[in-house]
C-alpha cells in the first residue's frame, strides 16, 4: 500500500496548479468557516453576556411566589435570607467553584409623577459596586452625569426624564407599594441620565442602590432576587439543576437564563443552524475537489490506462485517487485551520466594530464584537474537512477505477 | 334638618305603620351624628397566614369631612394621611414630604388590607347611589336586625347590591355583604363590638373580608373614643400635616 | 463548445453554486418571514387603530377613550382592496381567582366572528372557538391553564372592575385553549367576547383597538408596504387617530430580523466567494490544460489580442451557460421551496423552545438576489477566462508547445 501512498504524493505535485486551486478552494472554505464560527460565537456571547447582566444573570433564584405573579413584580414575595444561600452555594462543591459573582436585586414598579404628569416606571436596584460591571446603563450614561453611587441616587432614561420634565440634579419622588403593602415614598436625586438607545429602557426604567430600595419597600434584608454568574454561561443549565437539589428550601425557585424570555430561544436555535450551514460551506469547499477530481480523472484517462494494463487492480486504482482526493483535502484543511487560526487571534485583540450599524439596533449588544475561537471546534473543522474530500473523492476514484483500460490508453 | 324633624313627627303621630329603608339608613347616618371625632385605633391586616397591626390615632371632623390619620405602629410611625372631602394626601415623616393620592390609587387596599381608600372615603353615598329595600328580618347575636338590600341605581356604585343586617333598636349595621352584579359575594363586614359613646352607638370592632381572596381579612379595632371634643380645625391644613 | 466536457464541468459548478446561493437566501428568507407571520396573524394584524386619548394612557389599559365611529372606519377599510378583515378588541385587567389567590391578568374582548378574519387564534385552539352563545365563555393560554390546574369544560372566576369602576366577579367556563407558536400568548392569554364582556364589565360596546388584517402576499416587502399605504388612507380620512403598522408595533423584532438578515448575507457572500474561487479553478484549470493549444494557435498566425479575446469569449459563454442551468436549477427548487415549503420544526428539532416559527417554513423570491448573482457568476467565468489567456498571449510560442 505505501507504494499507492507516494504515488499519490508524486502524482499531486506533478501538476501543481491544479493541486495548488483545489487545496485553496478548500483552505478558503475552512478559513471562513472558522472566522464565522468565532464570529457569531463572539456575537451570540455578545448578546448573551448583556442580556444576562441585564435581566435574569446566568442563573436567578426567587421563590416561587415570585415566578408565579413575576409579571407584575412583586416585592411581598421575597427570599429572606439570601446571605445564608449565597453561604451555602459557595461552600458547596461542584456549585461554589462555578460561581463567578452573586448579587442581589430588587425589580418593582413605581408610578413617578412631576406637577402632574405620571408615568408608569420600572426601578432596578441593585448593588452599585456590581451593578457597575454588569449594567448596560452605567456604560450608556450621558456625559455630564455620574453613576448613582450613593444613598438616595438615581440615574434615569433619558426619555423617560424627558416625558417627566426632569433633569440631572433633580428631586424625584418615588412612591409604590412596599412589601408590608403599604405606600412608602423615597425622595432621589437624579445624578446622571443614561442612554441605550433601547427605548424600553430610556423610556421606562431608572436605577438606584439595593440600600435605598429595602428602605422604600420596607423589606429588611429580603432580596427579590438573587442573580448568579458563573465562570461559563454554557453550564448554567447544569449548576442550576445542583443548585436545586442542594436547596432544601422548596419555596424557592431556581431558573437559568435559558428558559427566560426569548433571547434565550433565539440563542439556543441560532446555534443548531448556524452549525447547519457551517456543514454547508465544508461541502461547497469541498464539492471544489469532487470537481476537479472528476476532471483529473478524465485528463488523465490514458494513465489510468496504462497503470490498469500495466497490472493495477480496480480498488487499487479507486485507493490512488481517493487517497489523492484525501491528502488534498487534509493539506487545504490544514491550512485553512492554521490560517483561520491566526486571523481569529488577530481579530479577537482588535475585536470587530459595528457601532455604524449599531446605532439603529435595539438588542442589548456590544458595539465591538470579538471573535472567540475554541480547540473542539477546530479539530472538528479540521476532520470535516479530511472527511467531506474523501467523501467527495469517492465518486470519482470509482469512475476511475472502472474505466475500461482499451478505451482509456486509446483516448488523448 | 327640617324634613327630617317632619318626617319624625309624622312618623310618632301616625299609626305604627312599616319603617322604610331610607329611613333606617338615616337612622344609621344619625349615628354618624358627631361634629368632632378623636379615637385611638387598630387594624390587624392578615394575607396568607401573615399578619401586621398598624395602630393609628384618628381625628375628624364632619364639617367638610375632614379627618387626619396619623399612625403610631413602628415602621408607619409618624406617617399621616389626611382626607379633606374627596382628596387624600399622605405625609412620609423620613422624607418630610407630602404625596397627594388621586384616581384609580383610592381603589388599593389601605395599607395592604380590605378596605379601600374609596371605602374609607365614601361616607354617605349610599342614599344617592342606591335603592333601599326592606328585605326581611334576622337575628345576629341574639339582636334584632332588619334585612336591608340596596341595589345600584347607578353604574358607577362600587357594589351592585349590598345586603345589610341593621340592629333594630341601635340602628347599627352588624353585617353587610357586599355583591357583583352577578351575585358573586365580594366582601363581608361584621361588627363585633358595639359600644355607646354618649347617645351614639359605635361599632368598635369591625372585621372585613375579600371574599375572593382565601386567608385574608381585616380587623379594625377602635378604642378611647371622644365625641364632640374639641378639636383644633387647624389639624386638617397642610401646614399641620408637614409639622 | 469543443471541449464539451470542460465546459460542462465549469457551467456546473457555476450553476451549483447559484442554485446553492439562491436556495439558502430563499430558506433564510422564509424563515424570518415565518417568524414575523405568525406575529402577525396572532397579536399585531397588520394595522391596529387607536385614539390619541387611549394611546397616551395605554398603560393602564383604561375602559375609556374608545372609537367614537366604529362602524364608519370598519367600512372604510372593508372597501381596501388589500384589506382583508377588520375586528375591534379592547383590553381590560382583571384578576383570576385561583385557590383563593388572586392572579392579575390582561384580558382582551374580542368578536368572535370578526376576529377570525383578522387573526388566525381559531387555528390554535384546543377546544372550541366561542360558541353562539357565548355569554360565560373564555379563553385561555394552555400555559395559563395548566398553571392554575384548569381544562377544557372547566370553569374560573373572575374580578374586574366595570367601565365605571364598579366591583365585578364572576364564573367563566373554558371553552377552549390557545396553544399558538406565542410564548406569551399561551402563559397570558385571557380572551372572552363582547356579548360577555357588555355584561361583565358594563362595557356598552367601548371599542379601544381596531385591528385591521391585510391579504397575504408573497414577499413580505410587499405586504408591508401595502400596510403602509392604507395606514396613510386612513390618516388622510382621520388625521387624528394613532395607526401603527406591524413593523411599528414590533420595532424590536424586526430589528432583529434586520440584523439576522445582514448576518445572513454576510454568510451568503462567503459562500458566494467560494463559489468563485470555484469557478475560477475549472475555468482556469481548463485555460491552463490548452496553453499548448493556444501556441499552436499563434503559430497559425493568431496575433495576441486576438486570443486574449478568444479565451474571453470562451469564458464569458461558460458563464452563460452554467448561468443559465443555475437559473432553471433555482427555478425548480425555489418553486418547490415557496409552494411545498420545508418542515423547520423537524429539521431543528426542540431546539425550537420557545421561538416563534412553527411548522413548515416558505421561501421567498428576491429577484433582485437572482440577477446579482447572474452578473456575477458570469462576470467571474468571464475573468477566470482572462488569467490564463494573456499569459498564453504573451508567452513564447515554442515555450507553450513545450507547456504540458
Amino acid at each position: 500500500m505505501n507504494y499507492i501512498f507516494s504515488l499519490a504524493f508524486r502524482n499531486i505535485g506533478r501538476n501543481r496548479r491544479r493541486t495548488f486551486l483545489a487545496i485553496l478552494s478548500v483552505t478558503l472554505s475552512i478559513t471562513f468557516i472558522l472566522f464565522m464560527k468565532a464570529f457569531v460565537t463572539g456575537f451570540i456571547d455578545s448578546i448573551v453576556r448583556n442580556y444576562t447582566r441585564q435581566e435574569c444573570g446566568h442563573i436567578r433564584i426567587t421563590t416561587k411566589k415570585f415566578m408565579d405573579r413575576a409579571d407584575f413584580l412583586p416585592v411581598s414575595t421575597s427570599i429572606a435570607n439570601p446571605d445564608s444561600i449565597e453561604q451555602l452555594l459557595r461552600t458547596t462543591p461542584q456549585i461554589g467553584e462555578h460561581l463567578s459573582l452573586v448579587t442581589d436585586r430588587f425589580v418593582f414598579g413605581v408610578l413617578l409623577s412631576n406637577h402632574g404628569a405620571t408615568k408608569p416606571a420600572m426601578a432596578i436596584a441593585g448593588d452599585p459596586k456590581n451593578e457597575k460591571e454588569l449594567s448596560m446603563l452605567y456604560k450608556s450614561i450621558i456625559a455630564g452625569g455620574r453613576y448613582c453611587d450613593g444613598s438616595r441616587e438615581m440615574i434615569m432614561g433619558y426619555r423617560l426624564a424627558k416625558s417627566l420634565n426632569y433633569t440631572t440634579g433633580d428631586t424625584v419622588r418615588v412612591m409604590t407599594q412596599g412589601a408590608d403593602f403599604a405606600l412608602h415614598m423615597r425622595k432621589f436625586v437624579i445624578t446622571g441620565l443614561f442612554r441605550t438607545n433601547i427605548n424600553a429602557f430610556d423610556e421606562r426604567i431608572f436605577q438606584i442602590g439595593i440600600d435605598d430600595a429595602r428602605i422604600l419597600l420596607r423589606s429588611g434584608n429580603e432580596t427579590q432576587q438573587m442573580i448568579i454568574f458563573l465562570d461559563n454561561y454554557k453550564s448554567a443549565d447544569l449548576v442550576a439543576g445542583r443548585i436545586r437539589n442542594v436547596l432544601a428550601d422548596t419555596t424557592l425557585a431556581v431558573s437559568s437564563w435559558t428558559t427566560y424570555g426569548t433571547y434565550a430561544s433565539i440563542v439556543r436555535m441560532s446555534g443548531r443552524i448556524y452549525d447547519f450551514l457551517y456543514l454547508f460551506i465544508a461541502l461547497l469547499g469541498t464539492f471544489i475537489i469532487s470537481n476537479i477530481m472528476m476532471m483529473v480523472v478524465l485528463e488523465r484517462k490514458k494513465e489510468i490506462g496504462i497503470l490498469k494494463s500495466m497490472g493495477m487492480k480496480r480498488r487499487q486504482v479507486m485507493i490512488l485517487f481517493l487517497t489523492e482526493g484525501v491528502i488534498m483535502g487534509i493539506l487545504g484543511s490544514f491550512a485553512g485551520i492554521i490560517i483561520g487560526t491566526l486571523l481569529n487571534a488577530l481579530l479577537s485583540k482588535t475585536g470587530i466594530d459595528f457601532t455604524a450599524m449599531m446605532s439603529t439596533v435595539t438588542m442589548p449588544m456590544d458595539n465591538i464584537i470579538y471573535p472567540k475561537q475554541d480547540l473542539l471546534s477546530t479539530f472538528e473543522m479540521f476532520m470535516i474537512g479530511a472527511l467531506v474530500s474523501g467523501i467527495v473523492s469517492v465518486l470519482p476514484s470509482r469512475q476511475a477505477a472502472q474505466l475500461n483500460v482499451v478505451d482509456a490508453i486509446k483516448s488523448v | 334638618m327640617h324634613f327630617r324633624i317632619l318626617f319624625l313627627l309624622l312618623a310618632a303621630s301616625l299609626p305604627a305603620r312599616a319603617i322604610d329603608g331610607k329611613e333606617i339608613l338615616n337612622r344609621i347616618d344619625r349615628n354618624n351624628g358627631w361634629k368632632t371625632m378623636t379615637s385611638r385605633a387598630s387594624m390587624e391586616i392578615m394575607i396568607d397566614n401573615e399578619v401586621r397591626t398598624k395602630t393609628m390615632t384618628i381625628t375628624g371632623m364632619s364639617d367638610g369631612n375632614r379627618s387626619l390619620v396619623t399612625f403610631t405602629n413602628p415602621g408607619d410611625e409618624g406617617t399621616r394621611y389626611l382626607m379633606l372631602g374627596k382628596d387624600l394626601w399622605i405625609y412620609f415623616p423620613e422624607e418630610n414630604d407630602v404625596v397627594k393620592i388621586s384616581g384609580h390609587m383610592l381603589k388599593e387596599g389601605m395599607m395592604g388590607s380590605d378596605v379601600s381608600y374609596e371605602d374609607a372615603l365614601e361616607a354617605d353615598q349610599l342614599t344617592k347611589k342606591y335603592d333601599v329595600v326592606i328585605s326581611g328580618d334576622t337575628l345576629i347575636d341574639s339582636a334584632e336586625c332588619y334585612v336591608l338590600t340596596l341595589t345600584a341605581v347607578v353604574k358607577d356604585a362600587p357594589y351592585y347590591r349590598r345586603v345589610m343586617c341593621v340592629d333594630k333598636k341601635r340602628f347599627v349595621p352588624l353585617t353587610e355583604e357586599s355583591y357583583a352584579k352577578s351575585g358573586k359575594l365580594l366582601k363581608t363586614v361584621r361588627v363585633l363590638e358595639i359600644r355607646k359613646i354618649g347617645t351614639l352607638y359605635y361599632p368598635v370592632k369591625i372585621v372585613m373580608k375579600n371574599t375572593l381572596r382565601k386567608n385574608s381579612r381585616t380587623v379594625f379595632t377602635s378604642s378611647d373614643i371622644v365625641f364632640d371634643g374639641p378639636v383644633d380645625p387647624q389639624l386638617f391644613t397642610m401646614r399641620n400635616l408637614r409639622r | 463548445m469543443r471541449h464539451r466536457r470542460r465546459t460542462f464541468f465549469s457551467a456546473l459548478t457555476i450553476a451549483s453554486g447559484m442554485l446553492l446561493f439562491i436556495t439558502m437566501d430563499s430558506m433564510l428568507a422564509g424563515m424570518d418571514r415565518g417568524a414575523i407571520d405568525n406575529m402577525i396573524a396572532l397579536t399585531s394584524a397588520a394595522l391596529r387603530i387607536r385614539t390619541p386619548e387611549y394611546a397616551a394612557e395605554q398603560d393602564a389599559l383604561p375602559l375609556d377613550y374608545g372609537h367614537k365611529n366604529v362602524a364608519e372606519i370598519t367600512s372604510f377599510l372593508k372597501n381596501r382592496p388589500q384589506v382583508k378583515g377588520v375586528a375591534p378588541r379592547t383590553r381590560f385587567i382583571g384578576q383570576l381567582s385561583v385557590e383563593g389567590d388572586l392572579k392579575p391578568v390582561v384580558g382582551t374582548v374580542i368578536d368572535p366572528a370578526a376576529d377570525s378574519t383578522v387573526f388566525s387564534l381559531v387555528e390554535s385552539i384546543e377546544g372550541t372557538y366561542f360558541t353562539a352563545d357565548n355569554g360565560h365563555e373564555i379563553i385561555l393560554g394552555k400555559k395559563l391553564a395548566d398553571n392554575i390546574g384548569v381544562a377544557v369544560g372547566g370553569w374560573i372566576t373572575l374580578y374586574a372592575q366595570t367601565r365605571y369602576e364598579a366591583h365585578n366577579a364572576d364564573d367563566f367556563r373554558v371553552v377552549g385553549l390557545l396553544n399558538t407558536s406565542d410564548p406569551v400568548l399561551n402563559s397570558s392569554g385571557v380572551f372572552m367576547s363582547y356579548a360577555a364582556a357588555d355584561t361583565f364589565l358594563d362595557l356598552g360596546g367601548i371599542v379601544t383597538d381596531i385591528m385591521v388584517g391585510l391579504h397575504p402576499r408573497v414577499n413580505l416587502h410587499d405586504f408591508l408596504r401595502d400596510a403602509k399605504t392604507v395606514k396613510a388612507e386612513v390618516k388622510r380620512q382621520w388625521p387624528s387617530l394613532m395607526v401603527e403598522t406591524c413593523h411599528e408595533q414590533e420595532a424590536g423584532f424586526f430589528e432583529i430580523s434586520k440584523t439576522k438578515r445582514s448576518f445572513g448575507m454576510v454568510y451568503l457572500v462567503v459562500l458566494l466567494l467560494i463559489a468563485a474561487v470555484g469557478i475560477f479553478n475549472t475555468v482556469l484549470m481548463s485555460v491552463y490544460e490548452r496553453i499548448r493549444e493556444c501556441g499552436v494557435l499563434r503559430s497559425f498566425g493568431l496575433r495576441r489580442g486576438e486570443l486574449t479575446r478568444l479565451f474571453l469569449y470562451e469564458g464569458f459563454l461558460t458563464g452563460i451557460i452554467g448561468t443559465t442551468f443555475g437559473i432553471i436549477a433555482s427555478l425548480c427548487s425555489n418553486l418547490l421551496l415557496v409552494t411545498r415549503g420545508f418542515p423547520l420544526d423537524k429539521m431543528a428539532g426542540e431546539a425550537m423552545g420557545d421561538f416563534p416559527v412553527w411548522g413548515v417554513v416558505y421561501g421567498q423570491w428576491n429577484l433582485g438576489m437572482w440577477v446579482t448573482i447572474s452578473l456575477f457568476s458570469i462576470g467571474i467565468a468571464t475573468l477566470a477566462g482572462l488569467i490564463p489567456a494573456r499569459k498564453a498571449g504573451a508567452m513564447e510560442i515554442t515555450a507553450t508547445l513545450r507547456f504540458v
